[in-house]
């Protein structure tokens, strides 16, 4: 049975005239180091992935979304309000955060109920199992949470932050120490509750979880925000990275040389059937690229993109090459 | 979603910060260090040529210098400072509830595990004195108060500075032990001038104190003390950089 | 040129070091420096400095202050202010809090970081480990007794008011040595016995006061309230080696009431604290596991 979230409380209302998230220029700094800058983005119900390299701002984005730290400048409005200053907008914010400490004395349901009672839910009891439940650990609800592995740790964080059943869910890095069936049920878990409606953040620096994570992505880098969106379409937009386009076909050479005359492409490697080429102008290629075989009475069997892959884009902007 | 009440988050707080104070470790080795007073307490009671006046001095310096404020230190600091200092302290801050009831309930979850840990011995202690009930009743009512006010201070230092308790210690032994019985301004800002004057005040026995407030100042300072105390922590949580 | 001459390999991976080992020797001098710049805070924020630096300040600022006025007004006022060098060393509340915060520093962190571990994998065993910290710690306590005192001594003798003839220097220069180390030896190991319980710096330091203040207490007012004997006070470890100095100083004896008592019971009763202290914290490290 795949994780299904908790149903949504019918009290609760979404106002739809603003964003769920909503960062505007915000920075932040710590003494001379300069954490978070200038960022400015929205997010509305959806799964988006904030990816970045350690120590590009993931966390210090996060706690500002969360009110846990201020912006330096700039605004950081949550359901069109400042977490820090706002006590109710807090009970509609769920977060896992980054790290692994927990209250290691109670036990993995006394966590979690504490959570249910501090947000208000109104049965707490049964959000509680039903949270534990979620996230597969309703067979050691007894169990003090010292005495649990990381993955374990990780999912009774996930379970505190799902029990009031947030509006918003923030969850840093929340895969870490999860084994791969525990990682496929959580990825699914989050894809259903971004089809509720509920905005779902989600920090990594791992490329392959983003990348089943969701399509939807916000890059940051150094502190500053270096692209958001699908990033298929973000690879589309990087006009100065030449394509990668590997084709298959019966007559590698003569299309390889065909092309380099007719200046479509860039460069080409051949490989028995396998021609890999590079293009700075993959509207023009696409556009052409199946009348010129047709002219040229050649069958192309394959045409695939190599470098729109998560990591490509990843890449491209990170290292800029 | 209903709402929290400020009561009911006191509650809950002080539920799970009580759970995390209290460990194995430390229950033994300040009970253990609570049988010495009642020990001394006995030896004095029984051997003394004034045990009225000895009785009250061991009151003071063991007790209200010692005992309390250290026991206080313990838990008082690991309160809200533990969290803070582990990352704990999200679970709590990003709630719906207001920053009041969070340090209520960690004030009080240091005060119910202090006032037994020390009430207790310094009462028993009390009592094996033998010298009557006004110093047993001056005894915990001046326990009370100064374990309240302790509670409030390190609670406050918890939330300020990265060493709590080395900074306590040093208010203790430093402050309160030589800087206060030297400086009359420096007795003003201490809790132990207070709660001395208390247990001198309600037996008689006269010390010869730098700083002698009256009973009534001194009750009322100890309640200003920890009440302003929560004041600042109360502020202090709200403007906190939570980790 | 060949295709090969910018060539360049910077990292291939683990390579088993082939350079000189400097032994266990350097292990222990190295372990022991680092320890020290940890007590001090040295490369460190100015907040870690301050506790021991404050401390280490008071202790000189005193034999400072008294030397000034002796340098200022002259023989009589001197004379008025000076006593022996030995009452220069810190007294003992100043001692035992500075021995609270530098020995949980030396070896608490360990535990709770795994450096323990680490170091039991290098050339230290359990023994060379604890000996390099107390090395650290013992020469750490050394600054705020032997430091002041010293310094003392040597304004004296430049005033003129120091021992008779170069002979009874050396004799009082001899003996204040002595005495300051088996004090510093003495507080180090009843700081690192009383801190080796707990992973918590802040803990073992209360732990290390209520070891002194579950005594000192006690002992005094045993001493005052009953006729339990004079040797109650030995019970008191610090002050028992305060007076143990004293006398290897030939100083008279500045703690209440322990002048009273034989040179015997005060060295029976400081080599009693002196081997309790080190039997606990050897028995401790000894069933201490290195995970």
């Amino acid at each position: 049975m795949s994780p299904q979230p908790p149903p949504p409380p019918q009290s609760q209302t979404v106002n739809h005239t603003v964003n769920m998230i909503e960062v505007s220029n915000a920075s932040k700094s710590f003494g001379n180091v300069v954490a978070v800058s200038d960022v400015s983005f929205q997010l509305n119900a959806g799964v988006t992935a904030l990816l970045g390299p350690n120590g590009a701002g993931k966390s210090t984005l996060f706690r500002m979304l969360c009110g846990l730290t201020t912006p330096t400048s700039g605004t950081v409005k949550v359901l069109g309000r400042d977490a820090r200053q706002d006590t109710p907008v807090r009970g509609k914010i769920g977060l896992s955060p980054q790290q692994d400490a927990l209250f290691d004395r109670l036990t993995a349901y006394e966590f979690v109920e504490i959570a249910a009672k501090t947000h208000g839910v109104e049965n707490p009891r049964t959000a509680t199992n039903h949270a534990l439940m979620l996230v597969d650990l309703d067979t050691v609800t007894e169990k003090n949470v010292g005495s649990f592995s990381k993955g374990m740790r990780q999912r009774v964080k996930l379970a505190a932050a799902l029990v009031n059943d947030p509006e918003i869910l923030i969850l840093d890095e929340p895969l870490s120490g999860l084994d791969p069936v525990q990682r496929n049920r959580m990825i699914e878990l989050f894809h259903n509750l971004g089809s509720q409606g509920k905005c779902v953040l989600i920090s990594s620096h791992i490329l392959d979880e983003v990348a089943r994570i969701g399509s939807e992505v916000l890059v940051i880098a150094q502190g500053r925000l270096a692209a958001s969106g699908d990033y298929r379409s973000l690879r589309t937009l990087m006009e100065d990275q030449p394509h990668v386009i590997q084709i298959t076909t019966n007559r590698a050479r003569e299309l390889g040389a065909a092309l380099l005359q007719k200046e479509i492409i860039d460069g080409v490697t051949i490989e028995d059937e396998t021609l890999n080429i590079t293009t700075s102008t993959i509207d023009a290629f696409g556009r052409s690229i199946a009348s010129f075989a047709r002219e040229l009475d050649i069958s192309l069997i394959e045409v695939a993109p190599m470098d729109d892959d998560l990591e490509s884009v990843f890449r491209y902007l990170i290292e800029g090459k | 979603m209903a709402t929290v009440s400020p009561l009911r988050a006191v509650i809950l707080t002080h539920n799970v910060l009580l759970k995390q104070l209290i460990t194995k470790g430390r229950l033994i080795a300040i009970t253990i260090f609570g049988l010495l007073p009642i020990l001394l307490g006995w030896v004095i009671g029984r051997q003394s040529e004034d045990p009225l006046e000895a009785g009250a001095g061991f009151i003071s310096y063991m007790g209200l210098a010692i005992l309390i404020p250290v026991v206080a230190l313990i838990f008082a600091s690991a309160s809200l400072g533990d969290t803070r200092e582990d990352g704990t302290l999200v679970y709590l801050w990003l709630r719906p509830i207001s920053r009041w009831s969070v340090t209520g309930g960690a004030w009080a979850a240091s005060a119910v595990i202090t006032l037994p840990l020390t009430v207790i011995p310094m009462a028993i202690a009390a009592i094996l004195l033998d010298v009557g009930s006004a110093l047993i009743i001056a005894t915990i009512l001046t326990s009370v108060l100064a374990v309240l006010a302790y509670c409030g201070i390190f609670l406050l230092l918890g939330l300020l500075v990265k060493n709590p308790v080395i900074w306590g210690l040093a208010y203790i032994f430093i402050w309160e032990a030589i800087v206060a019985s030297f400086a009359k301004p420096a007795a003003a800002l201490a809790v132990s001038g207070y709660s001395r004057a208390i247990i001198t005040g309600r037996t008689g026995v006269d010390f010869d104190f730098l700083f002698s407030p009256s009973q009534t100042i001194s009750i009322f300072m100890l309640i200003v003390i920890m009440a302003v105390s929560m004041g600042i922590t109360t502020f202090r949580l709200s403007r906190i950089e939570v980790p | 040129m060949s295709a090969t001459d910018n060539a360049r390999i910077l990292d291939r991976g683990y390579r088993q070091f082939d350079g000189q080992r400097l032994g266990i020797g350097s292990a222990i001098r190295s372990t022991a420096w680092q320890t020290t710049r940890s007590i001090f805070g040295l490369g460190r924020k100015a907040r870690h400095k301050f506790f021991p630096m404050a401390i280490l300040g008071i202790t000189y600022l005193i034999v400072v202050i008294q030397l000034a006025a002796v340098f200022l007004f002259g023989q009589e006022t001197a004379e008025f202010l000076t006593t022996n060098s030995w009452q220069q060393v810190a007294p003992g509340i100043v001692m035992i809090l500075f021995a609270a915060l530098v020995a949980p520093d030396a070896i608490v962190r360990d535990q709770k970081n795994g450096m323990f571990s680490l170091y039991m994998s290098t050339p230290l065993t359990k023994s060379t480990y604890l000996a390099a910290k107390s090395f650290s710690v013992a020469g750490s306590i050394l600054l705020i007794t032997f430091g002041p005192a010293l310094l003392y001594l040597l304004g004296k003798t430049i005033k003129g008011l120091g021992p008779d003839g170069v002979g009874q220097w050396f004799e009082t220069f001899a003996r204040l040595s002595v005495a300051c180390i088996v004090l510093s030896l003495f507080l180090c190991a009843f700081g690192l016995a009383f801190s080796c319980f707990t992973n918590r710096r802040a803990i073992a330091s209360i732990v290390v006061l209520l070891a002194y203040l579950g005594t000192s207490v006690p002992s005094a007012i045993l001493y005052d309230e009953t006729n339990i004997g004079k040797n109650i006070l030995l019970i008191n470890p610090i002050e028992t080696a305060y007076e143990f100095g004293a006398r290897i100083c030939n100083s008279p004896s500045i703690v209440d009431n322990y002048g009273e008592i034989t040179t015997t019971f005060i060295a029976l009763g400081f080599f009693g604290w002196f081997l309790a202290s080190s039997l606990i914290l050897l028995f401790t490290y000894q069933k201490r596991e290195a995970i």
